[in-house]
């Protein structure tokens, strides 16, 4: 049974548990009434706290607790470094190596460091390119180029093999392209 | 587990050493691989290859030249070297194949020759004239102009370069 009259106290103290709830002007109010103000507020907002508050309460603990912490966060970032590293070597790795089956067409670089070839071999190449002379003639020019052609062909060998020595042993390292 | 991610990870990391070293060990095809060769050789071997296309009968001369395309590159081979080597090596299998009567088969190294690129050289004014002389042989002898045009602007700017720098030291 209930009883509907309260005594004087009952109801000061009913009245000072209103005026904590509503405001949180702590210069009036007992102490008894803010405790329960905020176990009030903390039961209609469960779970909640503001990351102001959670920053609040870690530099209260100090720093004996931020050392479990921290470690944590920079353990993860040295993770995230590392694969990130061994990716990176990787696809430096897979790009460095030849791969011989490959064709490398359409490379615009230019033999520059071949021999010049001669001018009669270009007069007898361009000798070659006129397709209305006689048979004769054009057997005649084709042999010229042809043995100009021999000559040059022989001398861009030989720069080659030049360009590229043989290996004296197995520990020599094979040149760089 | 901490400890039990990092005991898979080394494990994974394990693994697949193991099966890099596997495939590295494991035996290869019978084909020699380009990493075999040494550049020395294989110039050695398309020297031998032209010195016995120069004698040859035509069927006999592209079969020799053919078999020295085929060779494996050594890797340290520059693509500008190789790339004129090959060029070379068709023009005569597209000459040797036009002297032994199969102009379809000249027409094809040419052009096969052409496709591997290149600038202002020697090699590719050789393919347009012997594409050129296959076209002529097919019949097509508009194309055949064509072709022969492009071997007589290439012959003309080396030409020139050949000129301009035999002229550059006199006054």
């Amino acid at each position: 049974m209930i009883e509907d009259d309260a005594d004087e106290q009952e109801q000061a103290e009913a009245e000072a548990l209103a005026r904590a709830l509503e405001s949180a002007d702590a210069s009036s109010t007992p102490d008894d009434a803010l405790e329960t103000a905020s176990l009030l507020r903390a039961v209609a907002q469960p779970g909640e706290l503001s990351q102001a508050r959670a920053d609040a309460v870690l530099a209260a603990l100090g720093p004996a607790v931020a050392r479990y912490v921290k470690p944590q966060r920079a353990r993860v970032a040295v993770w995230i470094a590392a694969g990130g590293m061994a990716a990176a070597a990787a696809a430096a790795l897979y790009l460095s190596v030849p791969r011989a089956s490959e064709p490398r067409q359409h490379d615009a670089v230019a033999a520059s460091d071949l021999p010049v070839p001669a001018p009669a071999l270009l007069a007898a190449q361009s000798a070659l390119s006129s397709s209305d002379a006689q048979r004769d003639l054009v057997l005649s020019r084709r042999a010229t180029f042809e043995r100009e052609m021999r000559a040059y062909r022989e001398r861009m060998l030989s720069k080659l093999k030049r360009s590229y020595p043989t290996m004296v042993g197995m520990l020599e390292p094979r040149q760089a392209r | 587990m901490m400890r039990a991610t990092r005991s898979r990870m080394l494990i994974t990391a394990g693994l697949a050493l193991a099966l890099c070293f596997m495939h590295g060990c494991s035996p290869r095809d019978d084909a020699p691989d380009a990493f075999d060769v040494e550049p020395s050789a294989w110039l050695a071997d398309l020297e031998r290859a032209h010195a016995a296309a120069d004698t040859d009968p035509p069927e006999a001369a592209s079969t020799v030249l053919r078999e020295a395309l085929a060779l494996p590159v050594p890797p340290e081979i520059r693509p500008a070297h190789r790339r004129v080597v090959q060029q070379d090596l068709l023009f005569r299998i597209a000459r040797a194949e036009l002297d032994g009567g199969h102009s379809a088969a000249a027409l094809a190294a040419a052009d096969r020759g052409l496709a591997l690129g290149g600038n202002t050289d020697i090699f590719r004014a050789n393919l347009w004239i012997v594409r050129g002389e296959a076209l002529i042989a097919l019949g097509r002898d508009t194309e055949a102009a064509s072709s022969y045009y492009e071997a007589l602007e290439l012959n003309r700017k080396l030409l020139s370069q050949v000129l301009g720098a035999a002229g550059a030291g006199t006054p």
